[in-house]
């Protein structure tokens, strides 16, 4: 049965309603909170560089000593929570407190091997660079560690959304801490 | 003189086929060219197609339309925070597809919803150029100038960075974004028309999309209805010089399509030059040309 476009008039309008809904919940997001205008079928695409490519998830924990070192957050390996597939493109895009606190606390229940930060090195010789960087990778067992590696915990971890910002002023492009969480042992 | 001929009746042929018909069909060809991937959207989409192209009963079909619907909506629910603009519009039109084959008058349905689609389409996104805190000012269009490499032909040819410069740059953000830290910073090239280009480029895009929701908003203008494909066809065109997104170019030319009336060949005839040039540009694009990477 085929319906008059009379008969169920305001059935017609059921697309571009949803479509303003979406667009306006996420102008409130965007502008609320911390979601990328360029996501979330609001069309503020090509309109801002926060761009979720732009941000990036920092893991940096904090030994007895108080020193600082980089950690990779492996989630494959944080398997005391239940992951996503693409967590970390979702947490980009639209960063919380709550997605960052859940990433810190994975990240302080395990132990870590250090290794080369392979990646940077490989970028830093692209340039002509020498970066011998290191990088604390989490281990999934402890039992896993090989005999003569050191095996390392953080007492305090950070979690933090860093965004890529450019200044037309001075033509330069900084890093900026965007949100960030601290846990303890 | 013969391909024009062949082409001006080709175009005839196309734009005196059931309207309907024709914009179920180039909705699923943009399906299947660029469906979402994930099972939950293909395999519908590919169901749907089989039964839809060889029967003018079943592209009608409601129940293959909401399938199709259904898993598309599905993927765009699930992985709302990574699904560009344009598939959630494709989405909404997907939705309208199915909804026209509920009623009588399928191509009123259509019509009403791609004018719909157009309008709000170039309302948010004109909201969210006015409202950036750094599109009006060029900032985000000299930063893609000196960084998006899609744009690099561009800053080379007009502003006159060096393709070795801009390669350096973009090693060294992505140096600094593998574990960046707070302090550094890196100083981007700069020209001595670098400014001027990137308002040029913002003001451009800024009028093209003013015009474009001008032009098919205000319905009761004669002059307007007149103008306003030529506006959204300008947009299109302009859109695959600069940054083709391929999906964006067709969607926008079906909803052209089926907006317009029945009889508006020359109109019909541009829209569907715009698909045909989308599909040049998702594999030639300006920046192949220009920088020659003609490799098959």
């Amino acid at each position: 049965m085929n319906f008059d476009t009379k008969s169920l008039f305001s059935f017609i309008y059921v697309m571009p309603i949803l479509m303003g809904l979406i667009a306006v919940n996420q102008i409130r997001m965007a502008k609320n909170y911390h979601l990328s205008p360029w996501i979330g079928g609001g069309f503020g695409m090509f309109s801002t560089n926060a761009t979720p490519d732009s941000r990036i998830l920092v893991c940096t924990g904090v030994d007895d000593s108080g020193n600082e070192v980089r950690l990779l957050p492996d989630f494959g390996k944080l398997d005391t929570e239940k992951w996503s597939k693409d967590y970390e493109i979702e947490l980009k895009a639209n960063p919380s407190l709550d997605k960052l606190q859940k990433i810190a606390n994975a990240l302080l229940n395990k132990n870590y091997l250090q290794k080369l930060n392979q990646e940077k090195q490989t970028v830093a010789e692209f340039i002509g660079w020498l970066v011998n960087e290191s990088i604390y990778v989490p281990l999934r067992k402890d039992n896993l560690k090989l005999a003569n590696e050191k095996m390392h915990s953080f007492e305090t971890i950070k979690a933090s959304i860093y965004e890529r910002r450019y200044n037309a002023n001075d033509n330069s492009v900084q890093f900026f801490e965007l949100l960030n969480y601290q846990a303890s042992k | 003189m013969v391909i024009w001929k062949k082409a001006t009746s080709l175009v005839a042929f196309l734009e005196a086929y059931p309207r309907d018909i024709l914009l179920y069909r180039l909705t699923l060809l943009l399906l299947v060219f660029y469906h979402p991937p994930s099972w939950v959207a293909e395999v519908p989409i590919r169901i749907a197609v089989l039964f839809m192209f060889f029967s003018r009963k079943l592209s009608r079909n409601r129940w293959l339309w909401l399938i199709v619907f259904v898993g598309f909506s599905i993927y765009t629910a699930r992985y709302w925070y990574n699904v560009d603009n344009h598939k959630y519009l494709i989405n909404y039109w997907v939705g309208a597809c199915f909804i026209s084959t509920l009623f009588k008058d399928r191509l009123q349905v259509l019509k009403i919803n791609a004018h719909l689609l157009i309008v709000l389409t170039f309302l948010f996104a004109l909201f969210w150029k006015l409202t950036s805190p750094d599109f009006l000012s060029g900032d985000f269009m000299q930063y893609h100038l000196l960084t998006d490499s899609r744009m690099q032909y561009i800053n080379t040819a007009l502003v006159g960075i060096t393709p070795e410069q801009f390669l350096d740059k973009r090693l060294l953000l992505q140096f600094l974004s593998i574990s960046p830290n707070l302090e550094t910073k890196v100083t981007l090239d700069s020209a001595p028309r670098l400014h001027l280009v990137a308002l040029l480029f913002t003001y451009i895009t800024l009028a093209i999309e003013m015009a474009v929701l001008f032009t098919f908003s205000l319905k009761k203008s004669p002059l307007l209805q007149q103008v306003k494909d030529y506006t959204l066809l300008l947009f299109i065109f302009a859109l695959y010089s600069v940054i083709p997104v391929t999906g964006f170019g067709f969607i926008l030319s079906i909803l052209g399509i089926a907006q317009l009336e029945q009889g508006e060949k020359k109109k019909f005839g541009l829209y569907f030059l715009a698909i045909i040039v989308m599909q040049l540009a998702s594999r030639l694009s300006i920046l192949d040309i220009v920088s020659r990477d003609l490799s098959i």
